[in-house]
């Protein structure tokens, strides 16, 4: 019977294109029953559902990258003229002393930040999961009130960088600061911890970008150490290994994959640990690559400024490129 | 150490000694230790308030606690700063790019989750490697984009950069759970004679509600937070962001510490209720992309 519904000759071209604008239940009753109307459809949820994000992706995120690597290579200033000036801007970049100041700094804090960040984060997350006393019955148990510590390590992640830099530009203070208040209280006169010296402001920030973030490698690592089947911990437990053993030799392989995705975020935060440093910093003192770019902005070198955003970019690509390859051993499954 | 390794056998082997109420020094050690840092975490949020509260002629004082609270810090900080449309731009920004965000991510998740169509690797690649985008480095580029379109200063500016910026996460997020609800249940309303959209609205929706509170509430806090954008995107004080108007006081008063923290605390009390609500169901969403 339903092959009556079948016209002999497939519908017109025009008749799928009005298909495709108009509601499902106005398409035509030809084209609903041709084969091509399956594809149809399977387009018009696509344009329907993926096309605005899509368009959004390519206008806001996409359009600025390409526009920056092209702007790269001209001497914009902010006006309407635009030269194309070759490699001028890189070679500009690399006599540039300001720069390899920042950069060096914002290098040092790409490769110390993560390390601290997630062992800090790992401890924590071992000790909450894993950390508690022995009960009957429970092969590992986290130790008391863990949720109660997760809320307070992951709040900085909530706070807007402006608020933490403020807030931890106070504790800093060299008159007036917690730190060198409670150092004058022990009778230490307190150093200068971010206009003087500069191991002092390096420290200083590391602390701002630990607290901030390894709240964040807590809730991660607690989550999936707590995807561990609780028996392989139990066996090697029953095998005679503490805490410490367990943790080397069973968790940290078992959670390798989240570690390293962990690690590849944690050094591109480092990276871009913008806000921070130009809000707590005082103007003269330590810079890292985004305040230099940020600077060179604010002075309508243009083309330069998104020359050095362009290394930046790449940077954090070498990075990512570089974690990945560390440790790529077949995955554990459990 | 051999103490320590004899008394492991016997908390965890069937002894007849109960450990119930065995505090050991070890633990409470640990314990105290553990109080200790978390103490070290909150400091910072608990000199932020107290110096709110402090009034202006101990603000150089090494005292920790001031003589006596100033309620009227922030009373003044309102009336002598652009404080009010730096909170009406804040509010506008975030509730514009989290409605935003909702009526773009859910359909693009919804479609990813349920869709096996061709690209459907390549979109969830996209989304995750713009999420390793620095913003910095995208600084400028956005910055000639709404200059050419004269909309420097706009509020849809701001809106549209952040929703731009947290649609990964929400896709990501969102795809994730609906991915985990079951589709016989969609197919079983559709056989009872719903459409798909219907199935998607009545079904699918209700079941999803805490992902997609998760992802909003998410999106409501990091554009609450933004601040490279707001930055450099605006230059009028009063188009600025909360987060940027804190920044122009460390600059214009930068003696007056009471005043930028009386302003961060306005800034953070609603990030606080939020967080309170979507607390329980920040571990399973956050990790529920990347863990397994």
């Amino acid at each position: 019977m339903s092959t009556d519904k079948r016209p002999a000759r497939p519908p017109h071209l025009l008749l799928f294109l009005a298909a495709a604008v108009l509601p499902p239940r106005f398409t035509p009753e030809s084209v609903r029953y041709d084969r091509r109307y399956r594809t149809l459809d399977k387009y018009r949820f696509i344009a329907g559902f993926l096309a605005i994000p899509l368009a959004f992706y390519a206008v806001f995120v996409v359009s600025p990258f390409l526009q920056a690597i092209y702007y790269a290579f001209t001497d914009w200033s902010g006006g309407p003229v635009a030269n194309f000036i070759g490699f001028d801007n890189f070679v500009k970049m690399w006599n540039d002393e300001r720069f390899w100041d920042s950069t060096v700094t914002s290098l040092t804090l790409l490769v110390v930040a993560p390390v601290v960040t997630l062992v800090l984060g790992m401890f924590f997350a071992y000790m909450i999961t894993a950390g508690g006393r022995h009960r009957r019955g429970q092969a590992i148990a986290g130790v008391a009130g863990s949720s109660l510590y997760k809320v307070v390590y992951f709040f900085p992640q909530v706070l807007s960088v402006a608020i933490v830099a403020v807030v931890w530009g106070r504790v800093f203070n060299t008159n007036a600061g917690l730190i060198n208040g409670g150092l004058n209280s022990l009778g230490i006169k307190g150093p200068a911890w971010l206009g003087g010296e500069y191991g002092l402001a390096l420290i200083a920030t590391l602390t701002v970008i630990c607290w901030s973030f390894v709240g964040f490698y807590v809730v991660l690592f607690s989550a999936a150490m707590g995807a561990i089947p609780k028996d392989i911990h139990e066996a090697a437990l029953l095998d005679g290994a503490g805490r410490g053993t367990t943790f080397f030799r069973v968790t940290l392989p078992l959670i390798r994959d989240t570690v390293r995705t962990g690690w590849i975020y944690m050094g591109i935060q480092a990276l871009d640990s913008f806000a921070i440093v130009l809000v707590m910093m005082p103007p003269h003192a330590m810079k890292v690559t985004p305040v230099f770019l940020y600077e060179r902005f604010r002075e309508g070198q243009f083309g330069y400024a998104t020359a050095i955003g362009v290394v930046l970019l790449l940077l954090s690509v070498v990075f990512s490129l570089i974690v990945m390859r560390v440790g790529d051993r077949d995955r554990i499954e459990y | 150490m051999a103490t320590a390794t004899a008394a492991r056998p016997r908390t965890t082997g069937p002894s007849p000694r109960s450990p119930k109420r065995a505090f050991r020094p070890r633990t409470l050690l640990i314990a105290a230790l553990a109080w200790g840092l978390a103490a070290l975490f909150l400091a910072p949020y608990l000199e932020m308030v107290i110096t709110a509260l402090r009034p202006r002629e101990e603000l150089r004082d090494r005292t920790y606690l001031p003589s006596s609270f100033e309620w009227s810090n922030f009373i003044e900080v309102w009336k002598e700063s652009t404080l009010g449309q730096n909170l009406q731009v804040s509010l506008l920004v975030a509730g514009g790019s989290t409605l935003l965000v909702l009526l773009v991510a859910l359909p693009a998740a919804y479609y990813t989750a349920r869709m096996k169509y061709r690209g459907r690797k390549l979109f969830l690649l996209l989304v995750l490697v713009t999420q390793m985008f620095q913003p910095t480095a995208l600084l400028v580029g956005l910055y000639r984009e709404f200059y050419q379109l004269g909309m420097l200063n706009s509020i849809w500016t701001l809106i549209i950069t952040n929703a731009a910026f947290n649609l990964a996460f929400a896709v990501w997020i969102l795809t994730a759970y609906i991915g985990s609800i079951p589709a016989e249940l969609e197919e079983a309303a559709m056989v009872d004679g719903t459409s798909r959209f219907g199935a998607m609205i009545r079904v699918t929706l209700p079941l999803a509600l805490p992902g997609v509170v998760t992802a909003l509430i998410f999106t409501f806090i990091t554009s609450w937070n933004e601040f490279a954008m707001g930055l450099t995107l605006t230059t009028q004080p009063e188009s600025q962001p909360l987060t940027v108007g804190i920044n122009n006081f460390v600059g214009a008063y930068t003696v007056q510490w009471n005043y930028i923290f009386a302003a961060s605390v306005v800034a953070i009390v609603p990030v606080v209720i939020l967080f309170a609500f979507i607390e329980r169901h920040v571990v399973s969403g956050l990790t529920a992309g990347s863990v397994k």
